[in-house]
């Protein structure tokens, strides 16, 4: 039986229209199971440790990429499967796993295909997409106001064109487990477990056992405000960016720098950031991204 | 006005470990795949891929790989296993080997060079035909 653990402020409270249809849905398809609510930050890690207590061995997060995050760094832990609705403002881990949408999501479970893939780990910090310091953490933060249309769009662009304008370059040391070191001057530092821009020149694959290194040049007022966006093809910039494959590098910085992961600030630099031993079981869309 | 180019041998899109123009690298750097330098590298570059030395690279290293196309600077020994190009913007201090190499003009080259398969050199001489036909015409004179 499946245990739903439901973030009611996710998405802006987007659970709450569509919570009676989204469990209609299940059960029509034979998946009803035990829902919990989720009440502040840090619940969905202890609703994960009560199901897993409870015998329950798939768990589902409804919510969006902060709600699974949670439930992957208790569930990881465990030798339980994880189900995901996306119902967040940003639904990146559901995007990759090729879950689009609860209707999808609910048919996807229903399905239950498991893919075994990659962690990253951060100290004690599991994640599945990547993890960021520098620009991509000011673009986490102003993803509330990010719009696809206009006019809606324009006060999103108008924080990034700000944040792009006052922004400063870091200073990063970074030592790779492959046997070299790394000394840049760069706007953004990323380490990816998949292929989830079509911008950046990716091939990591979350089943690889490695992440993409990528370093991005301190790019121009331009050039910056353009990668916000998500409009900057890198990759036509020969030069202004650098990728190595890795399984473990640590980062040090002049400052203490955000280091983000699935879009949540997790800790500061100096950090060490490595594919884990452990894997997560995690329910996958057919059209997955890897 | 027309600039021979120099051919390109890598394998074409985007290679797979890539040192961009701010990095600085120190160590052995390894890949399978291709590799792009268009930053600073001091150690070793090592891989079964090509390496592409961008203008504005600076390398202290020795460099191993299938195929190099040189257009900065490097300072230290070249191996390739089939091709060496070393364009009108590279600038080359050590010793080379490689199948094939091509140095394009303005490029400057400082060591020795070494093919690694030697094309076999003609041999100094008549061929026995062409001796055996010599020897028939004198023997008709002799008559």
């Amino acid at each position: 039986m499946y245990y739903y653990i439901i973030n009611p402020a996710a998405g802006g409270g987007k659970i709450n229209k569509v919570q009676e249809n989204l469990k209609e849905r299940l059960k029509v398809l034979g998946i009803a199971g035990e829902f919990a609510k989720s009440t502040g930050p840090g619940d969905v890690a202890k609703l994960t440790n009560l199901a897993i207590n409870k015998g329950f061995k798939t768990i589902v997060a409804v919510g969006g990429d902060g709600t699974i995050n949670e439930a992957i760094n208790a569930i990881s832990k465990k030798n339980v499967v994880l189900g995901i609705v996306p119902m967040g403002n940003t639904n990146e881990l559901a995007k990759l796993l090729g879950i689009d949408g609860w209707q999808n999501a609910c048919n996807i479970l229903a399905a239950r295909k498991v893919e075994e893939i990659d962690l990253g780990k951060i100290n004690d910090q599991y994640f599945i997409t990547s993890a960021s310091i520098g620009f991509d953490n000011v673009i986490f933060g102003l993803e509330k106001y990010a719009k696809s249309s206009f006019p809606a769009n324009t006060l999103y662009n108008f924080k990034i064109a700000n944040a792009a304008r006052t922004f400063k370059p870091m200073d990063l040391n970074i030592e790779f487990a492959e046997n070299f070191k790394v000394s840049t001057t760069c706007c953004n530092f990323s380490i990816a477990n998949c292929t989830f821009t079509d911008y950046l020149p990716q091939k990591s694959r979350p089943q690889d056992d490695l992440f993409d290194a990528i370093i991005l040049n301190n790019l121009s007022f331009r050039d910056l405000v353009s990668y916000g966006k998500g409009k900057l093809d890198i990759r036509k910039r020969p030069g202004s960016f650098s990728v190595f494959h890795t399984k473990k590098v640590t980062i040090t910085s002049k400052e203490s720098l955000p280091v983000s992961a699935d879009g949540q600030i997790v800790a500061q630099t100096p950090v060490t950031i490595e594919i884990s031993d452990r894997k997560l079981k995690v329910i996958v869309s057919r059209r997955r991204h890897f | 006005m027309f600039e021979k180019k120099v051919e390109d041998v890598s394998s074409g899109g985007i290679a797979e470990t890539i040192v961009g123009s701010s990095v600085k690298l120190k160590g052995t750097l390894k890949s399978d795949g291709d590799i792009t330098v268009d930053g600073s590298v001091n150690g070793e570059i090592k891989t079964k891929g090509t390496v592409n030395i961008g203008p504005n690279a600076n390398i202290i290293a020795n460099i191993k790989a299938k195929n190099i196309t040189v257009s900065g600077t490097v300072q230290g020994n070249i191996s390739a296993d089939e091709r060496l190009n070393i364009s009108e913007t590279g600038r080359v201090y050590g010793d080379i080997s490689a199948n094939i190499i091509s140095i394009s003009p303005g490029a400057l080259f400082t060591g020795k060079s070494n093919m690694a398969e030697q094309i076999q050199e003609p041999e100094i001489g008549l061929t026995v035909e062409e001796g055996e036909m010599i020897e028939e015409e004198v023997k008709e004179e002799t008559k």
